[in-house]
């Protein structure tokens, strides 16, 4: 069995009455693309927001390749090898795609000239397929071009795992085929371990190794989409009671 | 062959040659206000530094001044010490109270921010009123009774030429690359790897420092000191009408606005003294009104309207 490069024990966050992650164990194997989903307030994004530093979590221990990472800020994790992307798009809007890219390279944990950096960022923008667009304001792109930077923004950060929060979200179908093309070249082209949250079910059942499901904060499943499919839980957690076998 | 940046530096070169030399031609008065516009580029770019490039709107800058202003009132009144020996005192003793600020202030945002450091210049304020021992409470302090005109003018000019120096250096280094990232998204700046409190405080800190030292000359040049001249907030919305007139976060713009504020601050006064802080009060609230962005960039947008409309 592959190592894991990610995993969670026992990890529990609160917003003062309302328990949004529950005694939570999770793990993600190093080069898989790991779906994690629930239904809306699942816990989803609050977990992401654990991981990457944002919040801190009551009790529970996450560790990124065996560093326990439970004290760091979301820079130190960065430049231990986590990057990740926002639900709602987010990016230095006054600034060029370009420049935009190229601050992440600057300071992703790479200590290299400016212009190198630059040259970095062109080369990654080309990667993602932004080329086109480097020289236009950031503000000005739609949202598909804004979720792409996004993740070339997380990219130039030279992470180990990326997490995704929605990638696809609020993209029609021939953007979202576009997008899962560029999660799957992330993984295989760089070797990133892709942990992805997100909605469409058609999506994560394609693209995903494996999956953990929350509801209400708690795990109710991880496994491969076929067993996550079928389980009594999950599905009873998305569709309801009666649908259950 | 002369490219466009040689002719610039060039221009501005000879401008600097030309205030320089003021009190070689130029009455007493105009030197004198040569002095205070100075003043006033100074405040303006050290808070452009600070405000303008990180986004974090300070409203209690004019405590590093009074801070500056004091030191070197006890220091010169009571010891009789060098003003330049006591610059050094006066920019560490702001410095340090820029790092104790930090520490709580920084960690807020947006308007808690903001509200949260005019309130540390009130309780300084309040404390100088307070402790007797050291400033003399409501009575002020008398320094030498010297006049340093020439001196002030210099230092000034020195101290706005720093100012402009300093604001192109951090803008074109990583910092300025950090805390550009900061304004435009903390979040995600701090999702690349940018711890967003170190390059906020050693902002704070530079401008801190340039509002001490600038405090300290101010002091000396005026000779007594009194809280409600050393903590005045007037200093503050000097400063922060600077850098709107020229553009937040622009260092040409914020060199232009505050030279700008400080004519219309002398005419208005000049003009019609009574009723002078009510007319730029007008005035400032058209600036942010119609050009929020700066004179420079508002004024632009009308010649372009107008070109249009006529197109």
């Amino acid at each position: 069995m592959t190592e894991a490069i990610l995993q969670g024990s026992n990890v529990t966050k609160h917003f003062g009455g309302l328990v949004a992650v529950q005694e939570l164990d999770f793990s993600v194997r190093q080069g898989e693309i790991h779906g994690l989903i629930g239904p809306n307030g699942a816990g989803k994004t609050t977990l992401l927001n654990c991981i990457s530093g944002f919040y801190p979590y009551d009790s529970g221990v996450i560790t990124f390749k065996e560093r326990d990472v439970s004290k760091c800020s979301p820079p130190r994790i960065c430049s231990m090898g986590v990057a990740r992307t926002f639900q709602i798009p987010r990016y230095f809007p006054d600034e060029t795609v370009l420049d935009n890219v190229t601050t992440g390279v600057v300071f992703g944990g790479s200590t290299i000239s400016r212009k190198n950096a630059k040259r970095d960022a062109i080369e990654l923008l080309e990667f993602t397929g932004l080329s086109a667009k480097e020289a236009s304001l950031a503000k000005e792109l739609p949202i598909p071009g804004l979720k792409r930077l996004g993740i070339t923004i997380a990219l130039a950060t030279k992470p180990e795992l990326l997490l995704l929060d929605e990638p696809i979200a609020g993209l029609n179908p021939t953007e979202t085929v576009a997008a899962m093309e560029l999660v799957e070249k992330i993984r295989s082209e760089r070797g990133i371990t892709v942990l992805m949250v997100e909605h469409n079910m058609k999506v994560i059942m394609n693209t995903c190794e494996r999956i953990t499901v929350i509801n209400f904060g708690k795990k109710i499943c991880e496994g491969s989409p076929k067993e996550v499919g079928s389980d009594a839980e999950v599905i009873k957690a998305y569709l309801g009671e009666k649908y259950v076998l | 062959m002369l490219n466009k940046k040689r002719v610039v530096i060039g221009c501005l070169a000879i401008l600097v040659a030309i205030v320089a030399l003021l009190p070689c031609y130029a009455s007493g008065y105009i030197v004198a206000f040569a002095a205070i516009v100075m003043m006033f580029v100074v405040l303006s770019q050290a808070w452009n530094i600070f405000s303008g490039f990180t986004g974090y709107v300070s409203f209690g800058h004019h405590v590093y001044f009074g801070v500056g202003c004091y030191v070197s009132a006890i220091l010169l009144s009571r010891y009789g010490i060098s003003v330049y020996l006591s610059m050094l005192v006066a920019a560490a003793a702001a410095a340090m109270l820029a790092l104790i600020i930090s520490g709580p202030t920084l960690r807020l945002k947006g308007a808690y921010f903001s509200l949260s450091t005019l309130a540390v210049a009130i309780a300084v304020h309040v404390l100088s009123l307070n402790i007797p021992s050291l400033t003399r409470g409501g009575k002020g302090i008398t320094l030498p009774p010297e006049y340093h005109l020439l001196g002030f003018f210099y230092v000034m000019l020195i101290f706005a030429l720093m100012s402009i120096g300093l604001a192109i250096l951090v803008k074109n280094s990583k910092i300025g690359l950090a805390v550009s990232a900061i304004r435009g998204d903390e979040d995600l700046a701090a999702s690349i790897g940018v711890s967003s409190f170190k390059y906020k405080a050693f902002t704070l800190i530079l401008s801190a420092i340039l509002w001490g030292s600038v405090g300290n000359f101010y002091a000396w040049y005026v000779t007594y000191m009194h809280p409600s001249d050393a903590f005045h907030i007037l200093r503050l919305v000097t400063a922060m009408v600077g850098v709107l007139m020229g553009g937040v976060g622009s260092i040409g713009g914020t060199v232009i606005g505050a030279i700008a504020f400080g004519f219309l601050n002398e005419v208005l006064w000049a003009r019609f003294s009574t009723i002078y802080l009510i007319l730029l009060g007008i005035v400032v609230v058209l600036i942010v009104r119609f050009a929020p962005d700066g004179l420079l960039k508002g004024g632009q947008r009308v010649i372009q309207k107008i070109r249009t409309g006529r197109g």
